[in-house]
Protein backbone atom coordinates (compact mmCIF):
# COMPACT_ATOMS: atom_id res chain seq x y z
CA UNK A 1 0.00 0.00 0.00
CA UNK A 2 2.32 2.54 1.12
CA UNK A 3 5.34 1.15 -1.72
CA UNK A 4 2.52 2.32 -4.10
CA UNK A 5 1.78 5.39 -2.86
CA UNK A 6 4.98 6.19 -2.95
CA UNK A 7 4.83 5.05 -7.32
CA UNK A 8 2.27 7.72 -7.85
CA UNK A 9 3.05 10.57 -5.90
CA UNK A 10 5.36 10.97 -8.65
CA UNK A 11 2.84 12.14 -10.75
CA UNK A 12 1.07 14.19 -8.31
CA UNK A 13 3.91 15.85 -7.61
CA UNK A 14 4.61 17.32 -11.00
CA UNK A 15 1.11 17.83 -11.58
CA UNK A 16 1.33 20.39 -8.41
CA UNK A 17 4.59 22.14 -10.03
CA UNK A 18 2.80 22.07 -13.73
CA UNK A 19 0.73 24.43 -11.61
CA UNK A 20 3.53 26.79 -10.42
CA UNK A 21 5.53 26.84 -13.87
CA UNK A 22 2.70 29.25 -15.26
CA UNK A 23 2.02 31.71 -12.25
CA UNK A 24 0.90 34.65 -14.94
CA UNK A 25 -1.35 32.34 -16.01
CA UNK A 26 -3.30 31.13 -12.26
CA UNK A 27 -3.52 34.60 -11.51
CA UNK A 28 -5.03 35.70 -15.13
CA UNK A 29 -7.74 32.66 -14.66
CA UNK A 30 -8.64 34.04 -11.05
CA UNK A 31 -9.94 37.01 -12.69
CA UNK A 32 -11.90 34.78 -14.68
CA UNK A 33 -13.44 33.29 -11.94
CA UNK A 34 -14.16 36.73 -10.50
CA UNK A 35 -15.83 37.86 -13.41
CA UNK A 36 -18.60 35.01 -13.76
CA UNK A 37 -18.79 34.99 -9.83
CA UNK A 38 -19.84 39.12 -10.52
CA UNK A 39 -21.88 38.21 -13.34
CA UNK A 40 -23.57 35.54 -11.79
CA UNK A 41 -24.36 37.34 -8.20
CA UNK A 42 -25.34 40.54 -10.36
CA UNK A 43 -28.09 38.80 -12.36
CA UNK A 44 -29.66 36.73 -9.70
CA UNK A 45 -29.76 40.07 -7.04
CA UNK A 46 -31.84 41.39 -9.92
CA UNK A 47 -34.00 38.71 -10.08
CA UNK A 48 -34.72 38.23 -6.62
CA UNK A 49 -35.38 41.92 -5.66
CA UNK A 50 -37.51 42.22 -8.64
CA UNK A 51 -40.16 39.63 -6.92
CA UNK A 52 -39.16 41.42 -3.36
CA UNK A 53 -35.91 39.27 -2.09
CA UNK A 54 -37.68 35.93 -2.39
CA UNK A 55 -38.66 33.48 -4.62
CA UNK A 56 -40.68 30.34 -3.07
CA UNK A 57 -39.35 29.87 -0.08
CA UNK A 58 -36.09 30.77 -0.66
CA UNK A 59 -34.51 34.09 0.15
CA UNK A 60 -31.81 36.11 -2.15
CA UNK A 61 -29.21 35.71 1.03
CA UNK A 62 -29.59 31.53 0.71
CA UNK A 63 -29.52 31.66 -2.51
CA UNK A 64 -26.96 34.19 -3.45
CA UNK A 65 -24.71 32.20 -1.19
CA UNK A 66 -25.85 29.21 -3.44
CA UNK A 67 -24.25 30.62 -6.31
CA UNK A 68 -21.67 31.73 -4.60
CA UNK A 69 -20.43 27.97 -3.24
CA UNK A 70 -21.63 26.56 -6.30
CA UNK A 71 -18.60 28.34 -8.27
CA UNK A 72 -16.76 27.82 -5.47
CA UNK A 73 -17.46 23.92 -5.22
CA UNK A 74 -17.18 24.11 -9.76
CA UNK A 75 -13.58 25.06 -9.41
CA UNK A 76 -12.25 22.83 -6.52
CA UNK A 77 -14.16 19.52 -8.76
CA UNK A 78 -12.64 21.40 -11.88
CA UNK A 79 -11.10 17.87 -14.40
CA UNK A 80 -8.98 18.40 -17.10
CA UNK A 81 -7.98 14.73 -17.03
CA UNK A 82 -10.77 14.17 -19.91
CA UNK A 83 -8.57 16.44 -22.17
CA UNK A 84 -5.18 15.05 -21.14
CA UNK A 85 -6.46 11.34 -21.84
CA UNK A 86 -8.17 12.57 -25.37
CA UNK A 87 -5.11 14.22 -26.38
CA UNK A 88 -2.83 11.18 -25.50
CA UNK A 89 -4.62 9.07 -27.65
CA UNK A 90 -4.91 11.42 -30.70
CA UNK A 91 -0.99 12.19 -30.89
CA UNK A 92 -0.02 8.57 -30.08
CA UNK A 93 1.27 9.22 -26.64
CA UNK A 94 -0.48 6.97 -24.92
CA UNK A 95 0.97 4.14 -25.69
CA UNK A 96 4.22 5.72 -24.03
CA UNK A 97 2.05 4.91 -20.84
CA UNK A 98 0.64 1.69 -21.21
CA UNK A 99 3.99 -0.39 -21.74
CA UNK A 100 5.07 0.89 -17.87
CA UNK A 101 4.40 -0.65 -15.04
CA UNK A 102 1.71 1.21 -13.82
CA UNK A 103 -1.86 1.14 -14.28
CA UNK A 104 -3.08 3.66 -16.11
CA UNK A 105 -6.72 4.81 -14.44
CA UNK A 106 -4.23 4.75 -10.82
CA UNK A 107 -2.18 7.38 -12.29
CA UNK A 108 -4.56 10.07 -13.65
CA UNK A 109 -5.95 9.69 -10.60
CA UNK A 110 -2.88 10.62 -8.87
CA UNK A 111 -1.91 13.91 -11.57
CA UNK A 112 -6.02 14.94 -10.76
CA UNK A 113 -4.99 15.34 -7.16
CA UNK A 114 -1.91 17.55 -7.88
CA UNK A 115 -4.07 19.19 -9.93
CA UNK A 116 -6.52 20.23 -7.53
CA UNK A 117 -3.61 21.06 -4.55
CA UNK A 118 -2.26 23.43 -7.16
CA UNK A 119 -5.71 24.75 -8.13
CA UNK A 120 -5.80 25.15 -4.25
CA UNK A 121 -4.07 28.13 -4.01
CA UNK A 122 -5.51 29.74 -6.52
CA UNK A 123 -9.00 29.44 -4.92
CA UNK A 124 -8.26 31.54 -1.96
CA UNK A 125 -8.51 35.06 -3.45
CA UNK A 126 -12.10 33.27 -4.89
CA UNK A 127 -12.77 32.26 -1.33
CA UNK A 128 -11.98 35.39 0.09
CA UNK A 129 -13.72 37.43 -2.37
CA UNK A 130 -17.02 35.21 -2.17
CA UNK A 131 -17.01 35.41 1.53
CA UNK A 132 -17.30 39.13 1.62
CA UNK A 133 -20.26 39.03 -0.69
CA UNK A 134 -22.04 36.48 1.25
CA UNK A 135 -20.44 35.48 4.28
CA UNK A 136 -20.81 32.00 3.18
CA UNK A 137 -22.28 31.19 6.23
CA UNK A 138 -23.14 27.42 6.59
CA UNK A 139 -26.73 26.46 8.32
CA UNK A 140 -24.94 23.59 10.57
CA UNK A 141 -22.29 21.74 11.85
CA UNK A 142 -23.99 18.72 10.96
CA UNK A 143 -24.51 20.17 7.34
CA UNK A 144 -21.23 21.50 7.21
CA UNK A 145 -19.99 17.21 7.67
CA UNK A 146 -22.13 16.05 5.55
CA UNK A 147 -20.92 18.67 2.95
CA UNK A 148 -17.11 17.63 3.20
CA UNK A 149 -18.45 14.12 2.87
CA UNK A 150 -20.43 15.06 -0.36
CA UNK A 151 -17.67 17.07 -1.96
CA UNK A 152 -15.41 13.90 -1.49
CA UNK A 153 -17.96 11.61 -3.24
CA UNK A 154 -18.31 14.09 -5.93
CA UNK A 155 -14.48 14.45 -6.53
CA UNK A 156 -14.63 10.80 -7.11
CA UNK A 157 -17.35 11.25 -9.67
CA UNK A 158 -16.04 13.76 -11.53
CA UNK A 159 -12.96 11.98 -11.76
CA UNK A 160 -14.44 8.69 -13.24
CA UNK A 161 -16.59 10.24 -15.59
CA UNK A 162 -13.69 12.72 -16.92
CA UNK A 163 -11.88 9.38 -17.01
CA UNK A 164 -14.63 7.53 -19.32
CA UNK A 165 -15.35 10.42 -21.52
CA UNK A 166 -11.38 10.76 -22.24
CA UNK A 167 -11.08 7.02 -22.77
CA UNK A 168 -13.82 7.55 -25.27
CA UNK A 169 -11.15 9.07 -27.49
CA UNK A 170 -9.93 5.62 -28.90
CA UNK A 171 -12.94 5.73 -30.93
CA UNK A 172 -13.87 9.24 -31.95
CA UNK A 173 -10.83 9.95 -32.14
CA UNK A 174 -11.07 14.02 -32.22
CA UNK A 175 -12.47 15.59 -28.68
CA UNK A 176 -13.66 18.40 -29.57
CA UNK A 177 -17.61 17.90 -30.20
CA UNK A 178 -18.01 15.70 -26.64
CA UNK A 179 -16.09 18.06 -24.22
CA UNK A 180 -18.42 20.79 -26.02
CA UNK A 181 -21.30 18.77 -24.95
CA UNK A 182 -20.30 17.49 -21.21
CA UNK A 183 -19.59 21.68 -20.51
CA UNK A 184 -23.06 22.76 -21.99
CA UNK A 185 -25.12 20.06 -20.95
CA UNK A 186 -23.21 19.57 -17.30
CA UNK A 187 -24.03 23.76 -16.71
CA UNK A 188 -28.29 22.62 -17.25
CA UNK A 189 -28.18 19.21 -14.91
CA UNK A 190 -25.45 20.46 -12.78
CA UNK A 191 -27.27 23.16 -10.79
CA UNK A 192 -24.98 25.66 -12.21
CA UNK A 193 -27.51 27.38 -14.40
CA UNK A 194 -30.20 27.41 -11.35
CA UNK A 195 -30.78 25.30 -8.33
CA UNK A 196 -32.27 22.10 -9.14
CA UNK A 197 -35.19 22.21 -6.53
CA UNK A 198 -36.00 25.28 -8.58
CA UNK A 199 -37.18 23.39 -11.63
CA UNK A 200 -39.54 21.74 -9.15
CA UNK A 201 -40.87 24.26 -7.56
CA UNK A 202 -42.00 25.75 -10.23
CA UNK A 203 -43.09 22.47 -11.95
CA UNK A 204 -45.47 22.18 -8.42
CA UNK A 205 -46.13 25.54 -7.12
CA UNK A 206 -48.13 26.49 -10.85
CA UNK A 207 -48.06 30.10 -12.84
CA UNK A 208 -48.04 33.87 -12.14
CA UNK A 209 -48.48 36.55 -14.80
CA UNK A 210 -46.27 34.32 -17.84
CA UNK A 211 -45.45 36.23 -20.70
CA UNK A 212 -46.23 33.96 -23.54
CA UNK A 213 -49.64 32.20 -24.39
CA UNK A 214 -49.16 28.91 -23.07
CA UNK A 215 -51.44 26.10 -21.28
CA UNK A 216 -50.42 26.11 -17.34
CA UNK A 217 -49.93 22.24 -16.86
CA UNK A 218 -47.52 22.39 -20.41
CA UNK A 219 -44.56 24.71 -18.54
CA UNK A 220 -45.17 22.87 -15.19
CA UNK A 221 -44.43 19.65 -16.98
CA UNK A 222 -41.68 21.20 -19.14
CA UNK A 223 -39.80 22.26 -15.81
CA UNK A 224 -40.79 18.90 -13.66
CA UNK A 225 -39.21 16.97 -16.82
CA UNK A 226 -35.58 19.20 -16.60
CA UNK A 227 -35.83 18.25 -12.62
CA UNK A 228 -36.33 14.60 -13.20
CA UNK A 229 -33.76 14.44 -15.96
CA UNK A 230 -31.07 16.53 -13.74
CA UNK A 231 -31.77 13.22 -11.42
CA UNK A 232 -31.14 10.65 -14.00
CA UNK A 233 -27.58 12.17 -15.25
CA UNK A 234 -24.79 12.20 -13.16
CA UNK A 235 -23.95 16.09 -13.36
CA UNK A 236 -26.47 17.33 -10.33
CA UNK A 237 -24.10 14.61 -8.05
CA UNK A 238 -21.12 16.58 -8.85
CA UNK A 239 -22.05 20.34 -8.18
CA UNK A 240 -25.85 20.66 -7.02
CA UNK A 241 -25.85 17.81 -3.70
CA UNK A 242 -22.55 19.12 -2.05
CA UNK A 243 -23.27 23.22 -2.67
CA UNK A 244 -27.19 22.56 -1.94
CA UNK A 245 -25.70 20.33 1.40
CA UNK A 246 -23.88 23.49 2.80
CA UNK A 247 -26.40 25.99 1.63
CA UNK A 248 -29.46 24.33 3.78
CA UNK A 249 -31.21 23.99 0.18
CA UNK A 250 -31.30 20.23 1.18
CA UNK A 251 -31.64 20.73 4.84
CA UNK A 252 -33.71 17.24 5.61
CA UNK A 253 -31.27 15.01 7.32
CA UNK A 254 -33.12 11.88 5.66
CA UNK A 255 -32.90 13.85 2.47
CA UNK A 256 -29.54 14.40 2.55
CA UNK A 257 -28.84 10.95 3.12
CA UNK A 258 -30.63 10.05 0.06
CA UNK A 259 -28.64 12.37 -1.86
CA UNK A 260 -25.31 10.77 -0.62
CA UNK A 261 -26.73 7.26 -1.61
CA UNK A 262 -27.24 8.77 -5.36
CA UNK A 263 -23.82 9.74 -5.02
CA UNK A 264 -22.40 6.39 -4.03
CA UNK A 265 -24.25 5.18 -6.32
CA UNK A 266 -22.70 6.77 -9.44
CA UNK A 267 -19.17 6.33 -7.83
CA UNK A 268 -19.97 2.24 -8.68
CA UNK A 269 -21.51 3.00 -11.75
CA UNK A 270 -18.89 4.73 -13.11
CA UNK A 271 -15.99 2.72 -11.80
CA UNK A 272 -17.82 -0.79 -13.62
CA UNK A 273 -17.95 1.63 -16.84
CA UNK A 274 -14.49 3.03 -16.47
CA UNK A 275 -13.08 -0.63 -16.40
CA UNK A 276 -15.23 -1.64 -19.27
CA UNK A 277 -14.51 0.72 -21.47
CA UNK A 278 -10.76 0.81 -20.31
CA UNK A 279 -10.20 -3.70 -20.94
CA UNK A 280 -12.28 -3.11 -24.41
CA UNK A 281 -9.96 -0.23 -25.24
CA UNK A 282 -7.20 -1.93 -24.84
CA UNK A 283 -7.91 -5.11 -27.14
CA UNK A 284 -8.51 -2.67 -29.96
CA UNK A 285 -6.05 -0.03 -29.66
CA UNK A 286 -4.84 1.64 -32.60
CA UNK A 287 -1.79 4.02 -32.25
CA UNK A 288 -1.88 7.28 -34.14
CA UNK A 289 1.22 8.31 -35.54
CA UNK A 290 4.60 7.60 -34.52
CA UNK B 1 -12.47 42.89 -53.91
CA UNK B 2 -12.95 39.95 -56.13
CA UNK B 3 -9.55 38.78 -55.40
CA UNK B 4 -10.12 38.55 -51.38
CA UNK B 5 -14.02 36.89 -51.89
CA UNK B 6 -11.96 33.98 -54.49
CA UNK B 7 -9.27 33.51 -51.85
CA UNK B 8 -11.77 33.30 -48.55
CA UNK B 9 -14.18 30.99 -50.70
CA UNK B 10 -10.90 28.62 -50.83
CA UNK B 11 -10.00 29.34 -47.16
CA UNK B 12 -13.50 28.00 -46.14
CA UNK B 13 -13.63 24.97 -48.70
CA UNK B 14 -10.56 23.62 -47.25
CA UNK B 15 -12.66 24.47 -43.42
CA UNK B 16 -15.51 22.26 -44.32
CA UNK B 17 -13.57 19.29 -45.82
CA UNK B 18 -11.49 19.12 -42.38
CA UNK B 19 -14.33 19.34 -40.53
CA UNK B 20 -16.29 16.61 -41.91
CA UNK B 21 -13.02 14.64 -41.36
CA UNK B 22 -14.75 13.80 -38.11
CA UNK B 23 -18.28 13.49 -38.14
CA UNK B 24 -19.59 12.38 -34.92
CA UNK B 25 -17.15 14.59 -33.09
CA UNK B 26 -18.60 17.36 -35.14
CA UNK B 27 -22.25 16.40 -34.64
CA UNK B 28 -21.79 16.52 -31.34
CA UNK B 29 -20.43 19.50 -31.15
CA UNK B 30 -23.03 20.81 -33.17
CA UNK B 31 -25.60 19.26 -30.55
CA UNK B 32 -23.61 21.27 -27.78
CA UNK B 33 -23.70 24.71 -29.34
CA UNK B 34 -27.30 24.66 -29.38
CA UNK B 35 -27.58 23.22 -25.89
CA UNK B 36 -25.67 26.34 -24.96
CA UNK B 37 -27.96 28.60 -26.67
CA UNK B 38 -30.83 27.44 -24.91
CA UNK B 39 -29.46 27.70 -21.66
CA UNK B 40 -29.63 31.15 -20.96
CA UNK B 41 -32.62 31.63 -22.48
CA UNK B 42 -33.82 28.66 -20.20
CA UNK B 43 -33.28 31.30 -17.25
CA UNK B 44 -34.98 34.18 -18.45
CA UNK B 45 -37.74 31.65 -19.32
CA UNK B 46 -38.15 30.00 -15.59
CA UNK B 47 -37.99 33.29 -13.97
CA UNK B 48 -40.29 34.75 -15.72
CA UNK B 49 -42.68 32.37 -14.50
CA UNK B 50 -42.46 34.16 -11.55
CA UNK B 51 -41.82 37.70 -11.89
CA UNK B 52 -43.25 40.74 -14.14
CA UNK B 53 -39.99 42.85 -14.40
CA UNK B 54 -36.35 42.33 -13.72
CA UNK B 55 -35.37 46.14 -12.90
CA UNK B 56 -37.57 48.23 -14.83
CA UNK B 57 -37.74 45.46 -18.13
CA UNK B 58 -40.61 43.50 -19.60
CA UNK B 59 -40.18 40.32 -20.51
CA UNK B 60 -39.88 41.29 -23.99
CA UNK B 61 -37.72 43.50 -23.45
CA UNK B 62 -34.90 41.32 -22.08
CA UNK B 63 -36.00 38.86 -25.03
CA UNK B 64 -34.78 42.52 -27.35
CA UNK B 65 -31.49 43.08 -25.42
CA UNK B 66 -30.80 39.16 -25.34
CA UNK B 67 -31.07 38.60 -29.24
CA UNK B 68 -29.77 41.70 -30.81
CA UNK B 69 -26.47 41.21 -28.54
CA UNK B 70 -26.21 37.49 -29.55
CA UNK B 71 -26.52 38.37 -33.17
CA UNK B 72 -23.25 40.90 -32.77
CA UNK B 73 -21.52 38.24 -30.57
CA UNK B 74 -23.09 35.22 -33.63
CA UNK B 75 -20.98 37.77 -36.61
CA UNK B 76 -17.85 38.22 -34.83
CA UNK B 77 -17.43 34.87 -33.89
CA UNK B 78 -18.26 33.64 -37.62
CA UNK B 79 -15.59 35.81 -39.42
CA UNK B 80 -13.24 37.10 -36.37
CA UNK B 81 -12.03 33.70 -34.75
CA UNK B 82 -8.94 33.29 -36.20
CA UNK B 83 -7.59 35.86 -34.09
CA UNK B 84 -7.99 33.79 -30.75
CA UNK B 85 -5.33 31.56 -32.57
CA UNK B 86 -2.97 34.27 -32.56
CA UNK B 87 -3.41 34.99 -29.20
CA UNK B 88 -2.91 31.15 -28.09
CA UNK B 89 -0.68 29.65 -30.20
CA UNK B 90 0.62 31.54 -33.51
CA UNK B 91 3.50 33.31 -32.19
CA UNK B 92 4.51 30.86 -29.67
CA UNK B 93 5.07 28.28 -31.78
CA UNK B 94 6.37 30.76 -34.77
CA UNK B 95 3.53 29.82 -37.11
CA UNK B 96 2.91 34.00 -37.23
CA UNK B 97 5.54 34.16 -39.94
CA UNK B 98 3.30 32.85 -41.90
CA UNK B 99 1.61 35.74 -42.63
CA UNK B 100 4.45 37.90 -43.03
CA UNK B 101 5.62 36.44 -46.05
CA UNK B 102 2.14 36.05 -48.08
CA UNK B 103 1.07 38.43 -50.53
CA UNK B 104 -2.15 39.30 -48.62
CA UNK B 105 -2.52 41.88 -45.76
CA UNK B 106 -1.84 40.60 -42.39
CA UNK B 107 -5.05 41.31 -41.11
CA UNK B 108 -7.62 40.34 -43.66
CA UNK B 109 -5.17 36.28 -44.05
CA UNK B 110 -6.12 36.10 -40.35
CA UNK B 111 -9.40 37.08 -40.80
CA UNK B 112 -10.14 34.73 -44.10
CA UNK B 113 -7.82 31.43 -42.57
CA UNK B 114 -11.09 30.56 -40.34
CA UNK B 115 -14.54 30.66 -40.87
CA UNK B 116 -16.22 29.07 -38.03
CA UNK B 117 -19.64 27.91 -38.23
CA UNK B 118 -20.61 27.88 -34.50
CA UNK B 119 -21.11 31.29 -34.85
CA UNK B 120 -24.67 30.07 -37.32
CA UNK B 121 -26.07 29.06 -34.06
CA UNK B 122 -25.82 32.35 -32.05
CA UNK B 123 -26.96 34.59 -35.33
CA UNK B 124 -29.94 32.39 -35.78
CA UNK B 125 -31.50 31.81 -32.28
CA UNK B 126 -30.31 35.45 -32.23
CA UNK B 127 -32.66 36.72 -35.10
CA UNK B 128 -35.58 34.15 -33.85
CA UNK B 129 -35.25 35.94 -30.54
CA UNK B 130 -35.23 39.14 -31.54
CA UNK B 131 -37.75 39.46 -34.35
CA UNK B 132 -40.15 37.74 -31.56
CA UNK B 133 -39.43 40.16 -29.40
CA UNK B 134 -39.54 42.78 -31.32
CA UNK B 135 -43.14 42.35 -32.82
CA UNK B 136 -44.41 41.80 -29.28
CA UNK B 137 -43.43 44.95 -27.88
CA UNK B 138 -45.00 46.26 -31.55
CA UNK B 139 -41.82 48.96 -32.29
CA UNK B 140 -41.71 50.02 -35.76
CA UNK B 141 -38.12 51.04 -36.39
CA UNK B 142 -38.88 52.76 -39.65
CA UNK B 143 -35.96 53.67 -41.97
CA UNK B 144 -34.29 55.77 -40.38
CA UNK B 145 -34.08 53.83 -37.14
CA UNK B 146 -33.12 50.87 -39.27
CA UNK B 147 -30.16 53.04 -40.71
CA UNK B 148 -29.36 53.88 -37.15
CA UNK B 149 -29.48 50.43 -35.76
CA UNK B 150 -26.94 49.58 -38.90
CA UNK B 151 -24.79 51.69 -38.01
CA UNK B 152 -24.96 50.66 -34.18
CA UNK B 153 -24.32 47.17 -35.59
CA UNK B 154 -21.32 47.95 -36.92
CA UNK B 155 -19.84 49.91 -34.44
CA UNK B 156 -20.65 46.71 -31.95
CA UNK B 157 -18.72 44.49 -34.47
CA UNK B 158 -16.26 47.51 -34.77
CA UNK B 159 -15.42 47.52 -30.80
CA UNK B 160 -15.60 43.39 -30.25
CA UNK B 161 -12.76 43.59 -33.51
CA UNK B 162 -10.84 45.69 -31.59
CA UNK B 163 -10.70 44.61 -28.25
CA UNK B 164 -10.04 40.99 -29.96
CA UNK B 165 -7.06 42.84 -31.86
CA UNK B 166 -5.79 44.46 -29.19
CA UNK B 167 -5.69 41.60 -26.34
CA UNK B 168 -4.07 39.06 -29.42
CA UNK B 169 -1.64 42.02 -29.63
CA UNK B 170 -0.25 41.49 -25.87
CA UNK B 171 0.92 38.53 -27.24
CA UNK B 172 3.82 40.05 -28.82
CA UNK B 173 5.26 40.94 -25.99
CA UNK B 174 4.13 38.12 -23.99
CA UNK B 175 4.44 35.34 -26.61
CA UNK B 176 0.77 33.39 -25.45
CA UNK B 177 -1.94 35.97 -24.37
CA UNK B 178 -4.97 33.56 -24.41
CA UNK B 179 -5.65 33.62 -21.05
CA UNK B 180 -6.00 37.60 -20.99
CA UNK B 181 -8.18 37.62 -24.38
CA UNK B 182 -10.29 34.76 -22.46
CA UNK B 183 -10.80 37.30 -19.66
CA UNK B 184 -11.40 40.61 -21.36
CA UNK B 185 -14.08 38.48 -23.62
CA UNK B 186 -15.51 37.14 -20.96
CA UNK B 187 -16.54 40.83 -19.44
CA UNK B 188 -19.07 40.32 -22.64
CA UNK B 189 -21.29 38.30 -20.81
CA UNK B 190 -22.63 41.20 -19.11
CA UNK B 191 -23.94 42.70 -22.14
CA UNK B 192 -26.99 39.92 -22.30
CA UNK B 193 -28.54 41.56 -20.18
CA UNK B 194 -29.71 45.37 -19.54
CA UNK B 195 -26.76 46.83 -17.93
CA UNK B 196 -28.99 48.34 -15.64
CA UNK B 197 -30.61 45.76 -13.72
CA UNK B 198 -27.06 44.86 -11.60
CA UNK B 199 -27.12 48.50 -10.25
CA UNK B 200 -23.59 48.77 -9.84
CA UNK B 201 -22.20 52.18 -10.06
CA UNK B 202 -18.26 50.49 -11.09
CA UNK B 203 -19.49 48.08 -13.26
CA UNK B 204 -21.45 50.20 -15.14
CA UNK B 205 -18.79 52.97 -15.66
CA UNK B 206 -16.08 50.07 -16.40
CA UNK B 207 -18.67 48.97 -19.27
CA UNK B 208 -18.99 52.06 -20.75
CA UNK B 209 -16.00 54.16 -20.26
CA UNK B 210 -13.20 51.49 -19.81
CA UNK B 211 -13.93 48.00 -21.73
CA UNK B 212 -17.23 49.73 -23.53
CA UNK B 213 -19.26 46.68 -23.88
CA UNK B 214 -22.25 48.27 -23.64
CA UNK B 215 -21.32 50.27 -26.43
CA UNK B 216 -22.11 46.87 -28.93
CA UNK B 217 -25.34 45.90 -27.46
CA UNK B 218 -26.52 47.62 -24.37
CA UNK B 219 -27.11 51.43 -25.74
CA UNK B 220 -28.61 50.07 -29.45
CA UNK B 221 -31.48 48.59 -28.27
CA UNK B 222 -31.88 51.35 -24.81
CA UNK B 223 -32.01 54.05 -27.59
CA UNK B 224 -34.70 52.55 -29.04
CA UNK B 225 -36.48 51.70 -25.67
CA UNK B 226 -35.79 54.69 -23.74
CA UNK B 227 -35.89 58.71 -23.42
CA UNK B 228 -33.04 60.82 -23.49
CA UNK B 229 -33.35 61.43 -19.93
CA UNK B 230 -32.64 57.62 -19.05
CA UNK B 231 -29.55 56.97 -21.15
CA UNK B 232 -28.49 60.85 -19.94
CA UNK B 233 -28.46 58.93 -16.36
CA UNK B 234 -26.24 56.35 -17.64
CA UNK B 235 -23.55 58.14 -19.40
CA UNK B 236 -23.69 60.39 -16.04
CA UNK B 237 -24.02 63.71 -18.34
CA UNK B 238 -26.71 65.44 -19.71
CA UNK B 239 -27.62 65.78 -23.91
CA UNK B 240 -30.36 67.63 -25.17
CA UNK B 241 -30.69 66.13 -28.27
CA UNK B 242 -31.09 61.91 -28.89
CA UNK B 243 -29.42 61.80 -31.81
CA UNK B 244 -26.17 62.75 -30.12
CA UNK B 245 -25.82 59.14 -28.95
CA UNK B 246 -24.97 58.36 -32.22
CA UNK B 247 -22.40 60.22 -32.20
CA UNK B 248 -21.40 59.01 -28.91
CA UNK B 249 -20.80 56.07 -29.82
CA UNK B 250 -19.42 56.39 -33.20
CA UNK B 251 -16.61 58.43 -31.33
CA UNK B 252 -15.52 55.65 -28.88
CA UNK B 253 -15.89 53.16 -31.79
CA UNK B 254 -13.40 55.17 -33.96
CA UNK B 255 -11.20 55.71 -30.76
CA UNK B 256 -11.05 52.27 -29.44
CA UNK B 257 -10.41 50.65 -33.31
CA UNK B 258 -7.22 53.49 -33.61
CA UNK B 259 -6.04 52.85 -30.07
CA UNK B 260 -5.93 49.13 -31.14
CA UNK B 261 -4.64 49.18 -35.00
CA UNK B 262 -2.30 51.11 -33.00
CA UNK B 263 -1.14 48.67 -30.48
CA UNK B 264 -1.41 45.86 -33.45
CA UNK B 265 1.41 47.74 -35.45
CA UNK B 266 3.40 48.82 -32.40
CA UNK B 267 3.56 45.01 -31.56
CA UNK B 268 4.40 44.07 -35.58
CA UNK B 269 7.13 45.90 -35.32
CA UNK B 270 8.24 44.32 -32.36
CA UNK B 271 7.74 40.56 -33.15
CA UNK B 272 10.75 38.52 -33.68
CA UNK B 273 9.78 35.05 -34.69
CA UNK B 274 10.68 32.08 -31.64
CA UNK B 275 13.29 29.40 -32.50
CA UNK B 276 12.77 26.21 -33.98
Amino acid sequence: MIKSILKYSGFTLNAVKEQYAYKFRAIIWTFYNFILLFVQYFLWNAIFEANGGALYDISVKKYLSYVVMGMITNSFLHCLIDGSIAEEIKSGNVSMNLIKPYNYIYMNFAKQIGYTLGSVISLSPLIIVAFFMTGLSFVSVQALLFFIVSIFLAYMIVFLFNMFLGMLAFWITNYWGLRLLKWHVFVIFSGELMAINMFFKIGNNGISNFPIPLPEAAVQLFFKTLGIISYCLPFQAMNYTPTAIYTGMINDTRQILVHLGVQVFWIIFMLGLVRLVWSKAKNQITILGG
Amino acid sequence: MFKFLRIYSAFIKQQIKSLMEYKIDFMMGMIALGVNQISTFLVIFAVFTQIKAIGSYSFNEILLFYGYSQIVRGIDHLYNDNIWVVGWNKIKDGSFSNYLVRPIPILSHIVMERFQFDGFGEVLIGLAIFIYAKINLGIAFGLAGWMVLGFFFFCGLAIYFSIKLATAAIAFWTVSSGELMSVIYEVNTFTKFPLDIYKNFFLKNFLIYILPFAIVSYFPIAYFLRDQNFISNLLGFRYYHRELLIVFVGFVTVLFYCASRFLWRMGLRHYNATGS
